[in-house]
């Protein structure tokens, strides 16, 4: 993507002609208004979100405590189902950070401008959700102290890791995708500190926002390299989240197991990951606008587009079962058959294949009519039902195992307490970094805000350079000779 | 009045009736070709047939995207890609000779004598059989024609009557079809493509193929709109700007197809499962791994790296160029994915692909050409008219 | 260079548009002066080139960045998994040849190790993308003499700045003064050093 990024250099900038900000807006009301949130006294509200999701979070640490005292047979799995809600989890997690990657990176390519108000948090929930599904594959190692072993190093033992394993892909996959999506929030983090650092009163407040600023002055060299390296971040995120997903996907798909092995899973597993993630935005999206007072910066039109995305990406995936279920027909393998029929439709867990097609095949469907992406509340409903739709997706995925190729092993899973107490406790820790998130950091691109202020925009071809009737035509990106 | 120029005009005039004889001599040739050796010669045809066919179907795809999604890349093309989708109307008929003559000759499972002692194709045949197969081939054109002729017939009111409610029919029809594209172009990969191997499946194949629709589309109109947009009216639709867009969607398109291929590739490759290997194996021995390493670098590689550097997209010789290349690796892709199907492990070109490659795609230009003369080059009444950039061209 | 450092580090004139800045930057350009720089809130369209400074060179680093992401990976696991063509193999230090071979794959997997290469392809680009832009920049830096200047601190708000420096050949302290002020800014101020 290198070289490719320069061409694109002016278009952190935006079409005047959509609102995407309230009007009535200044550069110093946005500043004012997004760390007001930072700087003011902690609000009641948020004490007692912080504290619920707080005590969540020592669910998670108990049940990681008893996991690694007594070992993960304190969990469901065992033959033949040896994955269970740890890499369901894992998968769900991962998939819901895909979408704040795809904010922050396609959408920036692809001129969206929209996507502006809502990267900073969307990328702090992919983070955060990346932490959480990394903690599953490495509880469920059982000595999780030498999850070391799993990098390639020269060692005593003279061995490396098996480099044509997926699950070894998984480790340089997960790995890059959080180091570049650390960097890429980090990055954008820093003029925003060093607004925080100058509008600060308190010195201790100025000089920590100071530190994480670096110094920022924002000359405009410094801007034009900061653009630059942007972008080619934007640039090189975007093929990123489509392989961490596909590199998920290959876990299952380069086994010889029916019901896993398909090729389609790839693109398929990145339009599910897209599709959870964005419907996880709206949940997130729609009580932060309601809480912090920024329907300003979060509009309508930003909830219509998300819509869109979760039903153009919820349709895809609904298109990957219809491939996948006529394959297994076309195919005229028994196994693949039995599978889908004996296992997968009317099979013991029958009832959970039929929940997903009902919440990701059809609920999305409604999101054709524009009423209902206009309104809110369904729009909060149908997306928690997208989420659990895609978790029942790697639900049913996962349950494939159940039925072995030889009757003698089949067996059935359930999770045990612990299961359930993992992955409830995971939430503990994604709410509690996402309040940390909302309290301490600039929830909203303050400089990227200003950008889409009519205002800063420069007018052109008049010397005196400052004529208010002058009415200048809308600028597109890269439009200098 | 007119915004084509008139040299331009004069000069699609002499390819469009230069197309349309060598289309028609091509067919003829192919034709007497039949009678020496029907099986070589309607295989390639098919194979001929599936790249310009790859041409309508992702036109008809790309404008309904184009109408769902916005954007100006999709206005400045609009008049290209209905003229294109148009085409299926000729498409359905090139698709005959392979309907009546061809089938026995192309697909194993059509042939009652072999189906019958073969247990895998016994138990497709409830999918795989002859008048399912042509049924289903009645079905895909309606849909594909209809939704072709409906969004023009829609698009020339718009040009007369500027009415508010028909940017909500593109939508209505658009939204639905895309996901009509999917299934059908889905299932006509299956049966037109998929079933040459009979015994092999793939889930990506589907996707793939819609993609690949897709993928040839955007490069022929890249080279149609760089070729055809002379002069000052229809100059100023394609800035630096609109170039700069193409050619990325260009580069991610080709990232996009490398991707799906790979994946693909790298599945089976992986499993090692002695009912999918084959279809590589028949592909990577006897020349035709040359075939494949010459797409892997010819179709991602290279066009990769220069569509990186900022120049490519820029300036619009050198867009063109490469696109000219891509047309041409298009074609290889489509080659590569029968080719080794009907001579595995072997390396065969028949002298009949070349006599339907010129007879196919004389016809399908010529008629082309004449559908986009048919109606105004820019659909002047559509509302992005307004979001154009009046600057940097 | 190593001459007497000059008292102040140069003169900065304060603006409220981006317009005006840019056109402040033009004049300044015009005039002869070179070591300068504009200050602004959030990225000025062409205000660097204004300023007279050239399109960064930082995608070619990047790219090779990426170049030598892919070749670590490649060799990593084509050498340790005994990939490489076997007259090599002798000449492998003994802790980087440890063939593997599970489940009969053959020893050059080539397309079981693309993910890798892929992936660390985009790690080192990205690493050069954010380090080198950080290291072109100059950042870390927390002290700067611009911040001596207490407006200076609305420049991450809404205020702009261009700042003439005073190794600039063509600086003093009355002319540039006079020089900015005909520019009609809000404020000039001197920047101590």
């Amino acid at each position: 993507m290198a070289s490719d990024i320069k061409e694109q250099e002016p278009s952190l900038r935006s079409d005047p002609q959509v609102p995407l900000v309230a009007p009535g807006h200044s550069f110093e009301s946005i500043s004012k208004k997004v760390i007001g949130v930072v700087l003011s006294v902690t609000p009641k509200g948020w004490m007692i979100g912080f504290a619920i999701s707080f005590m969540m979070l020592q669910v998670l640490l108990v049940s990681i405590t008893y996991l690694l005292y007594e070992g993960i047979g304190i969990w469901g799995v065992n033959v033949p189902v040896g994955w269970g809600f740890d890499i369901i989890n894992f998968v769900w997690w991962i998939g819901i950070g895909h979408a704040g990657t795809l904010i922050s990176a396609i959408l920036l390519l692809f001129h969206q401008t929209w996507r502006t108000s809502i990267n900073r948090f969307a990328e702090a929930m992919t983070l955060f959700a990346v932490a959480c599904a990394g903690l599953y594959p490495l509880a469920h190692m059982g000595r999780p102290w030498f999850a070391y072993w799993l990098l390639p190093y020269p060692n005593t033992m003279q061995l490396w890791p098996q480099f044509r394993s997926p699950l070894e892909w998984d480790v340089f996959a997960v790995s890059t995708y959080f180091t570049v999506s650390l960097l890429f929030w980090y990055i954008g983090l820093v003029p925003d500190f060093g607004n925080i650092r100058d509008r600060a009163k308190s010195p201790w407040i100025r000089f920590i926002y100071g530190i994480f600023a670096l110094g920022w002055r924002g000359g405009s060299m410094h801007w034009h390299r900061f653009e630059t390296a942007y972008l080619i971040l934007a640039g090189v995120s975007t093929p990123l989240v489509l392989s961490v997903h596909t590199i998920v996907s290959f876990d299952f798909a380069v086994s010889n197991l029916p019901g896993w092995h398909a090729t389609i899973f790839p693109p398929y597993f990145v339009a599910g990951a897209i599709y959870s993630g964005f419907a996880m935005v709206i949940n997130l999206a729609v009580p932060i606008r309601h809480f912090y007072g920024m329907k300003d910066f979060i509009t309508d039109k930003h909830l219509d587009n998300m819509a869109k995305i979760m039903l153009a990406t919820g349709s895809m995936v609904f298109y990957g079962y219809m491939v996948e279920a006529f394959m297994a027909y076309y195919s005229a393998n028994p196994f693949e058959r039995d599978l889908m029929m004996k296992n997968r439709v009317f099979g013991p867990y029958g009832g959970f294949y039929w929940a997903l097609v009902f919440c990701n095949g059809f609920v999305p469907q409604l999101l054709w009519i524009k009423r209902v992406r206009s309104w809110e509340a369904a729009l909060f409903i149908i997306s928690l039902i997208v989420n659990v739709g895609m978790w029942l997706e790697r639900f049913v995925i996962l349950m494939s195992l159940q039925r072995d190729f030889l009757p003698s092993s089949w067996g059935q899973y359930s999770p045990t307490f612990w299961d359930l107490s993992t992955y409830f406790g995971t939430f503990g820790l994604f709410l509690s970094l996402m309040f940390l998130f909302c309290r301490l950091l600039p929830m909203i691109a303050i400089f990227e805000m200003k950008h889409m202020l009519p205002e800063s925009h420069v007018h052109k071809g008049d010397d005196s350079g400052h004529d208010p009737g002058h009415a200048h035509a809308p600028k597109q990106g890269g439009g200098h000779q | 009045m007119s915004m084509i120029t008139p040299e331009v005009r004069e000069k699609v005039d002499k390819v469009q009736s230069f197309a349309l004889i060598a289309g028609v001599i091509g067919l003829l040739v192919t034709g007497g070709l039949i009678a020496v050796q029907p099986k070589e010669t309607l295989q390639s045809y098919l194979i001929s047939f599936l790249y310009f066919f790859s041409f309508s179907l992702g036109s008809l795809a790309l404008l309904m995207i184009q109408h769902v999604a916005g954007g100006v890349w999709g206005f400045a093309m609009r008049r290209l890609l209905e003229a294109g989708a148009r085409c299926l109307l000729l498409l359905a008929i090139l698709f005959l000779p392979i309907l009546l003559l061809g089938l026995k000759e192309i697909y194993v499972w059509a042939d009652h004598e072999i189906a019958q002692k073969d247990h895998i194709i016994e138990l497709k045949s409830g999918y795989l059989n002859v008048p399912f197969f042509t049924a289903r081939y009645f079905i895909f054109f309606g849909i594909w024609s209809f939704l072709a002729l409906a969004l023009s017939k829609l698009s020339k009111q718009e040009d007369e009557t500027a009415e508010a409610r028909i940017g909500f029919w593109f939508k209505a029809l658009s939204g639905p079809g895309i996901m009509a594209f999917a299934i059908t172009g889905g299932l006509a990969s299956v049966d037109w493509a998929m079933s040459v191997d009979v015994h092999w499946y793939s889930t990506m194949y589907p996707v793939l193929f819609c993609f690949g629709t897709i993928l040839s589309a955007m490069i022929f109109h890249i080279v149609a709109m760089i070729l055809l947009y002379q002069g000052p009216d229809l100059e100023k639709h394609l800035t630096k700007n609109h170039l700069r867009d193409v050619g990325s969607f260009f580069l991610g398109f080709i990232i996009f197809w490398a991707y799906l291929t790979f994946s693909q590739y790298l599945l089976i490759w992986a499993a090692n499962l002695k009912e999918e290997v084959p279809y590589f194996l028949n592909r990577s021995e006897g020349g035709w791994q040359l075939v494949a390493i010459s797409l892997g670098l010819g179709h991602f590689l290279l066009p990769f790296l220069v569509l990186l550097t900022r120049d490519a997209k820029r300036i619009k010789g050198n867009l063109l160029k490469v696109a000219c290349f891509m047309l041409f690796m298009r074609f290889v892709d489509y080659f590569f994915l029968l080719g080794p199907s009907f001579s595995p492990k072997h390396f065969a070109f028949p002298i009949g692909q070349l006599t339907s490659l010129v007879g196919i795609g004389g016809l399908w230009l010529g008629c082309f050409l004449w559908q986009w003369k048919s109606m105004p080059p820019i659909p002047v009444r559509d509302p992005r008219i307004l979001q154009q950039p009046i600057h940097g061209v | 260079m190593e001459a007497q450092k000059p008292e102040i580090y140069g003169m900065l004139a304060e603006f409220t548009t981006p317009t005006e800045i840019v056109a402040a930057a033009n004049k300044a350009r015009e005039a002869g002066f070179s070591k300068m720089e504009a200050y602004s809130p959030f990225p000025v369209e062409d205000l660097y080139e204004a300023v007279g400074f050239k399109r960064t060179k930082l995608p070619i680093l990047v790219f090779f960045g990426g170049l030598a992401g892919f070749f670590t990976a490649f060799s990593l696991q084509t050498f340790t998994m005994g990939g490489a063509p076997s007259f090599l193999n002798p000449f492998l230090p003994d802790w980087f040849y440890y063939p593997l071979n599970i489940g009969g794959r053959p020893l050059n997997s080539w397309p079981a190790f693309v993910p890798p290469e892929f992936e660390l392809a985009v790690l080192f680009s990205a690493f050069t993308a954010v380090f080198g832009m950080l290291l072109l920049n100059g950042y870390p830096r927390l002290y700067h003499p611009l911040f001596n200047v207490p407006r200076f601190s609305g420049v991450t708000t809404d205020r702009f700045f261009l700042c003439i420096e005073a190794r600039d050949p063509l600086f003093d302290i009355q002319g540039t003064r006079h020089f900015l002020e005909g520019l009609k800014p809000f404020e000039v101020s001197e920047v101590p050093q």
